[in-house]
């Protein structure tokens, strides 16, 4: 149906106008697979896959006001993997327009996604479905109960903007934003962008948090911040406070099922001018995420972005003055209040058939000029992989971060791809 | 598995050195390797030596042009005949030929392109009002039916092609606002121009009215 058309949801709105070679909103979710990937199975399961995510399966165009997605009636086509991770996308020349890129690399099945479509959590779903078509052609058999989405009737709320539905006007968002402490270091040339994957078992790294008696996200969030603030001298010299951003899925607050955007961030941030131990960061870590863990808090600031989205003045400003005020709203405000973005999906499960087949899951964040270093995490299988992107030469904090792990007794695997480039 | 003393880890790699501190890797099994990510390719970006040559005997010429001409005026401004000469090809160049944009769009960056041409030709020369009269409305009447012989040919792409058919219309009717506040004198080329534009939103309006509501509610959705 041609006349398929869904406006941005609330977050994917600025996305669009604020994207560039260095701040390309891609980021990356892949499987590898336990035997070399067959390009001409896969291209046939993404075709099986795609017409079950209509969300996905738009191009992005411009109207007066608005962007919006449009249905997209071309193929989505595989391609073989880039050296360049989660490179920015040309929304017109780029893959018949879509906003995704499917790719293989030797066992590896990776899915890059433009941040306007969907969160990790809805890219997650849709390499499920993928990879689920791809063991299927490849023969494997699946008993009647593992059923994934690919299988399952396509439900409205899958295609609601969450932001808008769980819009509240008479919260009013009361929170401060600081100005964060930002990198003075040199950085790769281009967009290149160096990936330090680290794999260490799920029980063992959950012993280590107990240890200091903080939950997987607050230990790797302290062990990140404690990592920089050792290496501080590749920091500015600047009296503002480190500031770390975590994104939290909405859905886990506000059930849904929407396969669009719904998360939001929380942050946490710590002096650097003061002498810090590791337990003090993780004191601080907890006290943060408590205190911005909350569902009132988290809806009183979603609201806040949803009322600005609504106000009549701005929607009737052309599309071109929209951008232009959003790119130097953007690059004022939103990008100068964190120095380092930690995302952390979890743990999800396949069913045991599929399993078998993978060995293991990596989930990378994009980066941008300001936040040039940022880390990835997911958990699978009873394996975390923990993925530092960075756009720094410098990869002290990666080292002062596993050393710090390896430390403490555990067993970890690295991998990476080209860092001297 | 490589193994880096300092750091404690294991690392898989065809690398000689580990990843986080730069000290030589143990390898003690022997093993074999195999590359985990794709080869860096150094993407300079391509300097396009011929379009930089170009654009400088473009200026070159256009400067020295208007120079001899203003040093030797005898009433003749013939040098701008050269510079529209040389923006047009310009724009042919980059916006027509070598654009990778949608044909309609760029067959309406050719309209404007080419009638502002001709336009500063007639102002130029002094010679009349024949841009205006005749070769303008024509413009606008070969755009609006090459779009419409377009989307005729790739049904799908009306969506695409709508926006700026709609734009082509809407300036096919400027000649004819032309000759009723009478700027120009002629008038059947400007009422044939309006003619197309009016029998080309009927075709809109009773082929693809379902279409076309859908397309104008997107483009201009608050």
């Amino acid at each position: 149906m041609a006349n398929k058309w869904y406006r941005l949801d609330n977050a994917a709105k600025i996305f669009p106008a604020v994207s560039n070679s260095k701040r390309s909103n891609v980021f990356r979710l892949s499987f590898e697979m336990k035997d070399e990937v067959d390009p001409l199975i896969l291209q046939k399961s993404l075709e099986l896959s795609i017409d079950r995510f209509p969300t996905l399966k738009v191009k992005l165009k411009k109207g007066l006001f608005w962007f919006y997605f449009e249905h997209n009636d071309n193929k989505p086509m595989i391609e073989e993997e880039s050296p360049n991770i989660c490179r920015m996308f040309n929304y017109t020349k780029d893959n018949n327009g879509y906003l995704f890129r499917l790719s293989y690399f030797g066992k590896r099945i990776a899915l890059e996604t433009f941040h306007s479509l969907t969160d990790g959590t809805g890219a997650l779903e849709f390499l499920k479905s993928i990879v689920y078509n791809y063991l299927k052609l490849r023969d494997v058999q699946f008993e009647g109960e593992e059923i994934l989405t690919t299988e399952i009737e396509m439900n409205k709320e899958e295609m609601a903007d969450f932001f808008n539905v769980h819009y509240n006007s008479k919260l009013k968002n009361t929170r401060k934003e600081y100005k964060s402490l930002k990198y003075d270091a040199p950085q790769y040339e281009g967009d290149w962008l160096g990936v330090i994957v680290g794999t260490v078992d799920v029980n063992d790294l959950k012993g280590v948090s107990k240890k200091f008696g903080c939950t997987i996200t607050e230990l790797l969030a302290s062990l990140v911040i404690y990592s920089c603030y050792r290496r501080r001298h590749i920091f500015e010299n600047k009296n503002k406070p480190y500031t770390m951003f975590i994104p939290v899925n909405l859905r886990r607050f506000f059930p849904s099922k929407t396969l669009r955007n719904f998360s939001l961030y929380v942050r946490t941030m710590v002096d650097f001018s003061k002498e810090l131990t590791f337990e003090d960061i993780v004191e601080i870590v907890k006290a943060d995420m408590k205190d911005e863990l909350q569902k009132e808090k988290l809806q009183m600031r979603f609201t806040a972005n949803v009322r600005t989205e609504r106000n009549f003045a701005l929607r009737l400003a052309p599309v071109f003055i929209k951008q232009f005020a959003m790119k130097i709203g953007y690059n004022l405000l939103a990008d100068q209040i964190h120095s380092f973005s930690f995302s952390n999906i979890g743990f999800f499960d396949l069913p045991e058939p599929m399993k078998k087949h993978i060995d293991k899951v990596v989930f990378t964040t994009g980066c941008s000029k300001n936040t040039p270093i940022n880390l990835g995490v997911i958990s699978f299988n009873g394996k975390a992989a923990i993925t530092f992107s960075s756009y720094l030469i410098d990869r002290s904090i990666q080292k002062y971060f596993f050393r710090f792990l390896s430390n403490e007794g555990l067993n970890i695997t690295i991998e990476s791809n080209e860092l001297e480039v | 598995m490589k193994k880096c003393s300092k750091c404690k880890v294991e690392v898989n790699t065809i690398r000689k050195t580990c990843p986080l501190c730069g000290q030589f890797l143990e390898n003690p099994d022997k093993e074999e390797f195999t590359q985990i990510y794709p080869t860096y390719v150094n993407e300079a970006k391509k300097i396009d030596l011929f379009l930089r040559i170009l654009l400088f005997i473009s200026v070159t010429v256009m400067a020295t042009v208007l120079l001899i001409n203003f040093l030797t005026y005898d009433g003749v401004s013939w040098s701008l005949y050269v510079v529209i000469g040389v923006v047009y090809a310009w724009i042919l160049w980059r916006s027509t030929i070598k654009s990778k944009r949608n044909v309609a769009s760029r067959l309406l960056v050719q309209m404007i392109a080419l009638s502002l041409t001709v336009y500063g030709i007639e102002e130029i020369s002094n010679t009349g009002n024949w841009a205006l009269d005749y070769i303008i409305p024509f413009i606008c009447v070969a755009t609006t039916l090459s779009i419409v012989i377009l989307i005729f040919s790739k049904k799908m792409l009306y969506s695409d092609y709508l926006f700026y058919l709609l734009l082509s219309i809407i300036i096919g009717f400027v000649p004819l606002i032309l000759y009723l506040t009478q700027i120009i004198n002629v008038l059947w080329p400007s009422i044939t121009a309006a003619g197309v534009s009016s029998i080309t939103t009927l075709g809109m309006i009773i082929f693809a009215d379902r279409a076309t509501k859908d397309e104008l509610k997107r483009r201009f959705h608050l």
